[in-house]
């Protein structure tokens, strides 16, 4: 294997140690003497670097690694569209991972993340951790009991946290929205909470995002969005085409990505057709996504009637994109209407897969008690940081002012809820800078 | 002659302890104040009657406050009408609705022609169906709420059948009475004025509810001010006050009570509209409305009722007549539109049955026609009250009766 480094520092000085068929291109002249004098002249090359280094049929592998991001991922990307097959960047700043991702290229590395994970690791055999496991109410463990679950050597079910009061572990039978108090040595606790936790099938709030691609912009805006949102929650993903031309680059973003997706093409994705692309007999949409683009404006897509009927054809709920991934900060309102919980448990579900944090409004005379304790109930359950205040005045000018604050990435909204009118509905959706999330009817509840 | 604060007095005292005195029992406030005042105006009769000495006078001032009350009035049934339930219940529930108001119009017009006609009275019948045909939606929200039913969905019907007949006989009431306004008028531009009118109140409702939409968006800062409860300016008051005043200018034109009573009712609805379960600046509202000019209208009205004019034999006829109508006219179309449930109907037509605010306004709007001489305005208070003591409480019995919470399929 022939392997070009671009960029002669530490970590290429040892990769070519390590490698004898690997060669290095340096620019620094003091540098370029010492790489010389370790590896000799054959395997040094004046840089910079040009992109007719890459011309040598031979290389199979490049690792760039010069301390410049930016150089980097450029001499990635022109490595890519050589067709190099290998390439391995190193970059300083790990934020910058996920964009060379979105470019192909799989293999991108921040050295000091590599440090940490081997700093941590070394300290992990002396860590004891004490973790709270929360039971969801579809949980396949309720009615097990707690010796059940086996948790081996290292790892021991201390206690069960039942109604606000600490429980003897030994002979309990597990119960639904139980928090089991876990303390485990040789960090396990991460491993541990997966495996009580992932089982929960029913946690997804979907299980597929049907997303309507109609022209290029939807591609960076509906089709990123559902990706990212689907890859966290393990949905899949339905695109659906109005452009054949716009599928290989869909394809690309969707195998990228690592989402299990189909690809449908229906030609003219007429507005009014929407509902029925959205739909294969005998197979559920899930959720349907689409982008707030300023052509729906013109033909009037966010009308309460366009949207009601979609809501009511596609009994699911609708995702409109405005490219505010990752979601950080998700909103809720929770009112008298009886499907305004099950709407708030969707945005606590999704604030729990998504790490988001939650920021919920109760509005209610006929029990806001109850609706207090129900919210805390929630937070407890899912575990997800959440913000909540009783409205004292007007809900939706409440409403209202937290989505114009530009601090949110998504609001959850149930359609039928009395606080929120649908005309301000419409505004949110099309001035609002939050992506919105309209739930109706929904279904699958899972109240604790 | 009683000095005018005296009178005002009379009217605080009664309104004091009047719903002390009917907490115990099932009938509306309303009704108490209205019969309270009543009792006042019967006894100055029978004074007037025993010593021929009158001692009540012109009052303008306590007039024009039970004016205010009767637009507040008005202004606060329309700030009742509850939206999200009409959208909530879909077009065949609103369509029930409308077809069951047709059918009671119907129903009562040749019912109230033949009653009219054996009595030889002088009704307008056109106009009193249309008064009949109103249903008392306080009344309905109240014993609602009472008995826990608006989460059910009869619960919910009740209401948006309530609020669809209110809404209609509000505009059947007004057109009628700008075309009684357009006939009885020799200016040749008065039609064009009421209809520009007429439209110009329909228009300024768009318009509020557009601009308070837009205001809501960009301005929800101080917006914010009107719903909070520690705002020393009491925006959210005046700002109601701002929109109820200048739908009642637009109305007041033409000089026409009914439009007045519409532009109230529309300035009401767009309030309603446009803040949902604005309960805070509601309580505040129905403070200055329920707390002080309501009351005034309602006891000035008993106190102004004409008895000379009532009790008489063809007046105390009527009534019985008149009550058996409004029950059959609304009773029959729930029955006839049957849900499956006869017990239910029959319950939900008891409860539909009179229409106390809007009966009384309707009343109003006649005498103030010329449509309706004293003794029919009189025998409408009358049959208002008589109505609204005996539906709720009838309602209340069917309904245990009934056993109508433990019937499956009919809640």
């Amino acid at each position: 294997m022939r392997m070009l480094i671009v960029g002669g520092g530490r970590l290429g000085q040892e990769l070519m140690k390590s490698n004898p068929r690997s060669v290095v291109i340096e620019a620094k002249p003091r540098r370029l003497e010492i790489l010389r004098e370790m590896f000799g002249d054959d395997r040094v090359i004046e840089g910079p670097w040009e992109e007719a280094h890459f011309d040598d049929g031979r290389i199979e592998t490049v690792v760039i690694a010069t301390h410049d991001d930016d150089r980097n991922i450029e001499i990635a990307v022109a490595a890519k569209e050589r067709g190099i097959p290998g390439i391995v960047v190193k970059v300083k700043d790990p934020a910058r991972i996920p964009e060379i991702k979105e470019l192909g290229i799989e293999d991108a590395i921040c050295p000091h993340q590599f440090a940490a994970k081997a700093i941590r690791a070394s300290l992990v055999p002396r860590s004891k951790d004490l973790i709270e496991i929360p039971i969801f109410p579809d949980s396949p463990h309720i009615g097990k009991s707690i010796e059940e679950l086996g948790f081996g050597l290292d790892a021991i079910i201390v206690g069960v946290v039942r109604n606000g009061s600490i429980l003897r572990a030994e002979g309990l039978v597990i119960e639904k929205a139980d928090h089991l108090l876990v303390v485990s040595i040789g960090g396990r606790s991460k491993e541990l909470q997966k495996t009580v936790v992932r089982k929960e099938s029913r946690l997804k709030p979907f299980e597929r995002i049907t997303t309507l691609i109609i022209e290029e912009n939807d591609l960076n805006v509906t089709l990123s969005e559902s990706l990212y949102l689907a890859r966290i929650i393990g949905a899949e993903v339905d695109m659906v085409f109005a452009d054949p031309s716009l599928v290989p680059r869909a394809e690309d973003m969707a195998t990228i990505s690592g989402v299990t997706y189909a690809v449908r093409v229906v030609g003219s994705l007429d507005i009014d057709e929407l509902p029925a692309a959205a739909i294969v007999e005998g197979r559920d949409p899930g959720c349907i996504a689409l982008s707030a683009s300023p052509r729906y404006r013109e033909r009037r897509v966010f009308r309460r009637w366009r949207l009601y009927r979609m809501l009511k054809e596609i009994q699911g709920p609708i995702l409109i994109c405005k490219r505010r991934h990752p979601y950080y900060n998700i909103l809720n309102i929770i009112d008298d209407h009886p499907d305004s919980p099950p709407v708030t448990e969707l945005a606590f579900k999704l604030g729990f897969q998504l790490r988001s944090k939650l920021r919920v409004l109760r509005y209610c005379y006929l029990d806001p008690r109850g609706q207090e304790r129900l919210v805390d109930n929630l937070v407890r359950l899912y575990g997800v940081s959440c913000r909540t205040d009783a409205v004292e005045g007007n809900p939706t000018i409440e409403f209202i002012s937290e989505i114009t604050s530009g601090d949110l990435d998504l609001t959850v909204v149930n359609w039928e809820s009395p606080s929120i009118t649908h005309d301000i509905l419409g505004r949110t959706i099309m001035e609002g800078p939050s992506s919105v999330l309209i739930m109706r009817s929904p279904r699958n509840v899972l109240m604790p | 002659m009683i000095n005018e604060y005296f009178i005002l007095l009379i009217i605080v005292i009664l309104a004091f302890f009047m719903p002390l005195l009917l907490q115990r029992t099932n009938i509306p406030a309303v009704v108490g104040e209205i019969v309270a005042g009543m009792m006042v105006g019967f006894i100055f009769f029978i004074i007037y009657q025993l010593t021929g000495e009158t001692f009540l006078g012109e009052y303008p001032s306590v007039d024009f406050l039970a004016h205010i009350g009767f637009i507040f009035l008005m202004f606060l049934s329309g700030l009742e009408l509850d939206f999200v339930r009409i959208e909530s219940q879909g077009r065949k529930k609103q369509l029930r609705g409308v077809i069951v108001f047709v059918m009671t119009l119907l129903i009562a017009f040749p019912l109230v022609t033949l009653l009219n006609n054996l009595t030889g009275g002088g009704m307008e019948t056109l106009f009193v169906t249309i008064v009949l045909a109103t249903t008392a939606l306080a009344v309905v929200l109240t014993v609602v709420r009472e008995m826990a039913l608006n989460r059910s969905p009869w619960g919910q019907e009740l209401i948006v059948n309530a609020v669809i007949a209110d809404v209609a006989a509000m505009i059947l009431l007004t057109i009628y009475a700008i075309g009684v306004d357009v006939t009885g008028s020799d200016d040749i531009l008065f039609p064009l004025l009421a209809v520009s009118m007429f439209i110009a109140i329909l228009v300024f409702f768009i318009v509020i509810y557009r601009l308070g939409n837009w205001a809501m968006w960009y301005f929800p800062g101080t917006l914010r001010r009107f719903f909070r409860s520690d705002d020393p300016h009491e925006l959210g008051v005046r700002a109601s006050l701002m929109i109820i005043f200048t739908f009642v200018a637009i109305s007041s034109v033409i000089d026409s009570k009914a439009l007045t009573v519409l532009g109230a009712f529309l300035a009401g609805a767009a309030i309603s509209m446009l803040f949902r379960d604005s309960l805070l600046l509601g309580q505040k509202l129905n403070g200055i409305g329920y707390g002080f000019l309501i009351p005034v209208f309602f006891i000035t009205i008993g106190i102004n009722f004409q008895f000379a004019d009532v009790l008489n034999m063809a007046t105390l006829i009527l009534l019985p007549g008149l009550v058996i109508i409004t029950a059959v006219a609304k009773i029959v179309p729930f029955l006839l539109l049957s849900s499956g449930c006869a017990r239910r109907d029959l319950t939900q037509g008891v409860l539909m049955t009179g229409g106390l605010t809007l009966m009384i306004a309707g009343a109003e709007i006649g005498k103030d026609l010329g449509v309706l001489d004293a003794s029919s305005y009189g025998l409408l208070i009358l049959l208002a009250v008589v109505l609204a003591v005996i539906t709720p409480t009838l309602f209340r019995y069917l309904f245990t009766r009934f056993r109508l919470a433990e019937q499956e399929g009919c809640l």
